[in-house]
């Protein structure tokens, strides 16, 4: 079980280059994948799911070859694409059962099986026989998702699965994730920290291509240890501007409003030390020049 | 297992389709209007199943090319697309798993106008309309295949509904080209299907094993899929022979017997030109075979289904003059060198009907060796000649002229009372 790249690069048309020397290894847990749109999570994914051919370097999906066995990848891993789209017109139960034949789940208990227990934990057992096409977004994700876990993927490569969701549904797949977690490696590809913070026991963030950080949510929050604080502004004041002080987020509070940020050293007088968070760790790697975090490289 | 899971996988796929309501209404208006049609028809279904086949199988061909075009778009799109391309499933499998699915879908909304219309003629035709429409659906349904496997191959190979609108252009080009197209370059003639359906074969081969294999990334070792082309490659070639082998300009070209035919000339008075005509069931249709017989010669068009109905006329003929001698000859004119075949086979005529292989065209102006010597610029036409052959009625309204019919055999038959069997 695990995903391993070594040196990945993807060029589209022989001029973009939407990946460029991509390093990291996952063996358990969950991995997340966080970057701005545009960076590269989609196409690293892609090529995990086997769906599209590296310009060069090596990813390994299970201690298999990408490149060279993807039949065999594909039996062992479960995808979730981002929009996924399933054919309307088929109920629930028979969409789970389609997507099982089609994993050669051939022994009727057996697929039978499986589809109660997965729609059992997906709280989809009610929609049994709605069709598709009747499920709100985030029931026809939950749905998307038992197909992607049906055949108990050792490796589960999910894209973005809390996009458009409402707040209920994005805890309720988060909790299902952080339960998987336990049976597979989950690679979790968003834009969404709050997400990654939650799940995430690795994490890989990525910038036009490139790895800005890959190691443990605890080790980049180590790193900010002592560089995030709080100013507190009047509602009607404007915000300061301070030399090196980096913000990353601005919270409404009673009479007051809060401005996040990081800075090597204390920004004003009245700035107050704060307990750094993924939000501030991802702000501060998008804004940083430098080449590569990467501790895996 | 796997043919239980594949069948499983077919019903779903299929069920699926079914559900839309787009495909539920043409099912229902197809079926409603097949069976006014045929309720229309009378007691004769042969003739109605005759066209009925060649209507619906070009409907409803040229709906499962556009279907099949959308849906390549449909099943390759980014969402649906990745969602299949990342299962456990060889590429050339799924291919075929699509084409299946689409086909038992269209083939079962065929065989719904089919059925509908059997059944509404059953009160007036009996049971035996279950059959010849039984015949006529699995005509159309051919041609449907053949046509809608090319509109799939195409779309699913560019990935674009281009494809299909391709085949689709082509084939309404060849429908609306009558006398420009060669024969052998229309897809729903019985006589060409083979080359068709070799071709379709080719293009879901190489959609299937090699395009979509190669597209994702499973093509190990080409050197099978390409011998299995080649061998297609060859069916086609063999296909495309035969089809060009019997196109009418061909068959007069290679057979002296059509040559001498057409240069006979309908005389009243003298000699009705004779002939060797296939009877669709493997002999021939010879006027020779009935010397010293009056004989009712009627040329018609297969795809007139008023014409066609006066075959009844003849067998009723048949049946009451035929142990005096009198015997009907039907000749089938038709480019679909299939339709005599079929009416032979399902109609249970007791006259012989032989189909003319050189009919290049029935209308507006008929065309082929026989209507050349029987000077049928339109059809039909009936002849009724004396005991030598000789042509004594000449009639190109044969259906108004029914009653007419009796009368002037009953007076050959008065005048030539002398047959021995």
């Amino acid at each position: 079980m695990g995903v391993e790249v070594l040196q990945l690069t993807k060029v589209y048309d022989g001029r973009v280059k939407a990946l460029d020397a991509v390093q990291l290894r996952a063996e358990s847990g969950v991995l997340g994948l966080l970057g701005p749109n545009g960076s590269g999570k989609t196409t690293l994914m892609s090529i995990m799911a086997t769906l599209l051919e590296p310009t060069s370097g090596t990813i390994m999906v299970d201690g298999l070859d990408a490149r060279k066995q993807k039949p065999e990848i594909r039996r062992r891993i479960g995808y979730l694409p981002q929009d996924v789209g399933l054919y309307p017109n088929l109920t629930v139960f028979e969409t789970l059962d389609y997507m099982g034949l089609l994993y050669h789940l051939d022994d009727d208990r057996d697929r039978l099986q499986r589809i109660e227990e997965v729609m059992e934990r997906l709280n989809l057992t009610h929609l049994r026989d709605r069709q598709v096409q009747t499920l709100s977004g985030g029931m026809r994700q939950r749905v998307a998702l038992g197909q992607a876990v049906l055949p108990r993927p050792s490796v589960l490569i999910v894209d973005e699965p809390t996009a458009g969701l409402d707040p209920e549904e994005r805890i309720r797949v988060r909790s299902f994730f952080a339960e998987l977690a336990r049976e597979c490696l989950i690679v979790l590809s968003t834009h969404i920290v709050a997400d990654i913070e939650a799940v995430a026991s690795s994490l890989a963030v990525l910038r036009f291509g490139q790895m800005r950080y890959f190691g443990t949510p605890e080790d980049l929050l180590a790193a900010l240890s002592g560089r995030v604080w709080t100013l507190q502004v009047p509602p009607d004041g404007r915000v300061p501007t301070i030399a090196g002080f980096l913000e990353t987020g601005l919270y409404r509070m009673p009479g007051s409003i809060q401005v996040r940020g990081v800075s090597e050293k204390r920004p004003s007088e009245d700035a107050e030390p704060a307990v750094p968070n993924l939000e501030d760790a991802y702000v501060w790697l998008m804004a940083r020049p430098e080449e590569s975090h990467a501790t895996a490289a | 297992m796997p043919l239980r899971r594949n069948l499983r996988l077919l019903r779903l796929a299929v069920v699926s389709e079914l559900r839309g309501p787009g495909l539920r209404l043409l099912g229902l208006f197809g079926a409603a209007g097949a069976a006014a049609y045929a309720w229309s028809q009378g007691s004769s279904p042969a003739g109605a199943a005759l066209v009925l086949g060649a209507w619906l199988g070009t409907v409803y061909g040229m709906g499962a090319c556009l279907w099949f075009a959308y849906a390549a778009l449909r099943d390759q799109n980014e969402k649906q697309g990745a969602v299949i391309r990342s299962k456990p499933v060889d590429g050339a499998y799924w291919v075929i798993l699509l084409w299946g699915s689409g086909l038992t879908t269209w083939g079962l909304l065929l065989l719904a106008a089919f059925l509908a219309a059997a059944v509404a003629q059953v009160p007036q035709a009996g049971v035996r309309s279950l059959v010849v429409y039984g015949a006529g659906f699995l005509r159309a349904a051919w041609v449907l295949a053949a046509m809608a496997t090319l509109s799939f191959g195409f779309s699913r190979m560019m990935r674009s509904p281009l494809g299909g609108i391709i085949v689709l252009f082509a084939w309404f080009c060849a429908l609306a080209g009558l006398n420009y197209i060669p024969v052998y370059l229309r897809p729903d003639y019985s006589q060409n299907l083979g080359l068709f359906s070799a071709v379709g074969l080719f293009v879901l081969f190489l959609t299937g094993a090699l395009v979509e294999r190669l597209r994702r990334g499973e093509l190990r070792r080409p050197l099978v899929p390409t011998l299995g082309l080649v061998a297609f490659g060859c069916v086609v070639a063999q296909a495309a022979l035969a089809a060009y082998a019997r196109s009418p300009e061909q068959v007069v070209e290679r057979t002296l017997v059509y040559q001498n035919i057409a240069q006979q000339d309908l005389q009243e008075g003298n000699r009705a030109p004779g002939f060797w005509l296939p009877d669709g069931r493997g002999g021939q249709v010879r006027t020779r075979d009935y010397a010293g017989r009056i004989l009712v010669i009627y040329l018609f068009s297969a795809r007139d289904a008023r014409t066609v109905q006066f075959l009844d006329s003849l067998n009723g003929i048949a049946e009451d003059y035929g142990s005096r001698g009198v015997q009907p000859i039907g000749v089938c004119l038709s480019q679909d060198q299939g339709d005599g075949p079929a009416l032979v086979r399902t109609s249970g005529y007791q006259f012989p009907i032989g189909t003319d292989p050189t009919t290049s065209a029935v209308a507006p102006q008929a065309s082929s060796s026989l209507a050349a010597a029987y000077r049928a610029e339109t059809l039909p036409i009936l002849v009724v000649t004396d005991r030598q052959r000789r042509v004594m009625h000449v009639s190109k309204v044969p259906v108004e002229d029914s009653i007419r019919l009796r009368s002037w055999i009953e007076a050959r038959i008065a005048a030539e009372p002398e047959w021995h069997p």
